[in-house]
């Protein structure tokens, strides 16, 4: 009987030890967990799974540091599954000591994104670099056959000229790609700048050439200026096609995802999106004037969103199924701790959230189904063997109350 | 005038944001739009007065030396040293938000990274141990309800683990039969049968279907969540709506006056 009162009035530090225990010991070891999918997370999954490439998805971050460890890898896995379907991602969120952990998501995101197609994306630039080339060869061919014509020891000379402007220029978007490969904003903004100079220099180039030779002969200069003409348009194709693999392999800020940071007044702001986002967000986190940036153009309010993702460890996505679902139909996902889960089930039956993810646990669901093993995948263990501890001591407790309350009655 | 002025603007703002969220037509539209620009403006001025209200409140205990004013010390000089980070990022970047100050030590991402996340993080890890200790004192099966609620928690916790349902499950099995035994010890003979046949019921099912159980426990979990619990929660949730409604109107009308109480 002495054991069952020590029993029932165990000291909660050995309490507390076991529970380091029990959090710890699972994270030494890499522990394969099954996993049975369940339907709030499945259908989260379906809702951006089945949406169209080029779409636009808000992610509103409405927690902060405390509910990291569950709200964290939620926004990591949807970012990356919005990011594989080639979705257009803007970030906001209602806490503001929480939007920085959205904004690290996304680059991280951003990043692995861009490194995983590094190779693709080299490999476009060098095929347009030398498709570059080869029209080049050709813009050469004609202009020597015309210097053959008329004045070749003339254009001889101009022709270094462009081969060492076009050697430079290709130089530069080289060491650009070196240098930005992490950047990729940078990166486009370096090529711009390098393309706008080739350009000035050749039109510089061109006009030299013309008055140097327009005494001698217009039919040369006519050759000249539909070869140059022609060597402005690949030299467009070129820049085109550097685009194209950009907009292939590259996630970048501006274009494929943007962050309108945060303002205060959840309710008003929410409303008001509905309207027209810029009321409220005129610039971005940056300061960056809003309407500068290049996948903003086509927003302006909940029309122009697919989907809402709104991951909070309070009631801030019941605000969104308030105010930006019931008045404007916005499909509407939610992320959320455990401890708000149960919450929002009615809203899930009604139809009113299309989807949702619990916990730890919803995370690790939505990670199994995007295939990748994130921050959710490798906490369960540690949470299930926690939850086994709680069961274990909630049990042994009403045990130990069972035994005393019997003893108790014998005795009187 | 000082009561009654603050009530009549009360109730032309209450009575206008009700009328335009209903009649979306212009110029009620553009109407209601900068009611909730002005709306968020006011939002961000009353951060303004927190910051006020903290620096007067965390201010006046350092000064005064009141009790724990080491822990307002350290208040004020997180506040203030945050805002130097952030300044010095904005001097040195033109935006305090520059993700590359994660790198520099005294940098805003910096002070954020490595200061305020692991500082929120650990209080709420600290949960964990204060769950498990009030779980184990608090939560006790002694009456029919109490028994009725655990043993639901239990198989909403089953649910969700990601490995150990088997032994968990014979835990809660265990369990039955020992509040099954105590039920007829103490002469509660059909509740502690039905306790008892309950958990042998579940051990042998346990033992001789464990796959099935393993594959049943989320949908067990799933069952509970969506009925027994979205069904509670659903009647919860009306009636703190009806209240809202109720308390708006009050508001609105005049009837509730403590917001503009001096107290």
């Amino acid at each position: 009987m002495k054991f069952i009162k020590w029993l029932t009035n165990i000291d909660r530090r050995i309490i507390f030890l076991l529970m380091i225990g029990a959090v710890l010991v699972p994270m030494l070891f890499t522990i394969p967990i099954p996993f049975e999918v369940g339907e709030p997370v499945q259908n989260a999954f379906n809702a951006i799974d089945s949406l169209k490439p080029g779409s636009v998805i808000m992610l509103s971050v409405d927690y902060d540091a405390t509910s990291y460890p569950e709200c964290q890898p939620m926004i990591v896995a949807i970012t990356d599954h919005a990011f594989r379907k080639d979705l257009r991602i803007i970030l906001l969120g209602h806490i503001p000591t929480g939007l920085p952990l959205g904004q690290e998501a996304l680059e991280r995101a951003a990043t692995e994104y861009n490194q995983s197609h590094k190779a693709e994306y080299r490999q476009a630039v060098k095929h347009a670099g030398e498709e570059l080339k080869r029209h080049t060869a050709g813009y050469q061919e004609s202009l020597k056959s015309a210097a053959a014509e008329f004045d070749q020891e003339y254009t001889t000379r101009h022709q270094e000229t462009l081969d060492s402007l076009v050697f430079h220029y290709l130089e530069e978007v080289d060491s650009a790609a070196i240098k930005f490969q992490k950047h990729t904003f940078e990166y486009w903004e370096a090529v711009k700048y390098a393309g706008e100079g080739f350009n000035r220099h050749t039109a510089e180039y061109q006009k030299r050439l013309e008055g140097g030779v327009r005494e001698k002969d217009s039919g040369y200069v006519r050759i000249l200026e539909r070869a140059a003409a022609e060597y402005d348009k690949h030299v467009t194709e070129y820049q085109d096609d550097l685009g194209h693999a950009a907009d292939q392999y590259l996630k970048r800020y501006g274009i494929d995802f943007v962050n309108l940071g945060y303002r205060p007044g959840v309710v008003a702001i929410i409303v008001g999106m509905g309207r027209e986002i810029r009321d409220f967000y005129r610039k971005d986190y940056q300061n960056i004037n809003v309407d500068s940036l290049h996948m903003m153009a086509d927003v302006h309010n909940y029309d122009d969103i697919a989907t809402l993702v709104s991951f909070a460890h309070g009631t801030a996505v019941e605000s969104w199924i308030a105010y930006a679902g019931a008045r404007f139909g916005q499909q509407i996902i939610g992320g959320v701790t455990g401890v708000v889960a149960p919450d929002l089930y009615p809203y899930l039956q009604s139809g009113q959230l299309a989807g949702l993810l619990g916990g730890l646990k919803g995370a690790s669901e939505y990670e199994s189904l995007i295939k990748k093993k994130g921050l959710a995948s490798r906490g369960m263990p540690a949470q299930s063997t926690a939850h086994i501890l709680v069961i274990l001591l909630i049990v042994i407790g009403s045990m130990a109350e069972f035994a005393l309350d019997i003893s108790k009655r014998k005795g009187t | 005038m000082k009561r009654t002025l603050p009530l009549i603007i009360t109730f032309l703002a209450g009575v206008f944001v009700v009328v335009t969220f209903f009649i979306p037509r212009e110029p009620f539209g553009s109407l209601e739009q900068r009611m909730l620009v002005w709306a968020s403006i006011l939002g961000g001025f009353t951060l303004l007065l927190g910051i006020d209200s903290l620096i007067k409140h965390h201010g006046r205990k350092v000064a005064r030396m009141e009790k724990d004013w080491f822990y307002s010390l350290v208040t004020l000089v997180g506040l203030f040293g945050t805002l130097a980070a952030g300044i010095v990022t904005w001097a040195k970047y033109g935006t305090p938000l520059e993700l590359a100050s994660l790198n520099e030590i005294g940098g805003f991402f910096w002070v954020y990274k490595w200061v305020m996340v692991p500082l929120q993080g650990t209080m709420f890890a600290l949960l964990a141990f204060f769950i498990a200790s009030a779980a184990y004192r608090a939560f006790r099966a002694r009456t029919f309800d109490a028994t009725l609620l655990l043993v639901a928690a239990i198989l909403v916790m089953i649910g969700r683990l990601s490995m150990g349902v088997i032994p968990a499950t014979l835990v809660l099995a265990i369990f039955l039969v020992a509040a099954g035994i105590h039920r007829l010890l103490i002469r509660k003979p059909v509740f502690g049968a039905v306790l008892a046949a309950l958990g042998v019921g579940l051990g042998a099912l346990v033992l001789a279907f464990p796959q099935d159980a393993v594959r049943l426990a989320p949908q067990v979990q799933e069952w509970l969540m969506s009925v027994p619990q979205t069904a509670a929660r659903r009647g919860i949730l009306i009636g703190v709506t009806l209240g809202t409604i109720a308390m708006s109107i009050r508001i609105i009308l005049g009837i509730e006056r403590t917001y503009i109480s001096s107290t």
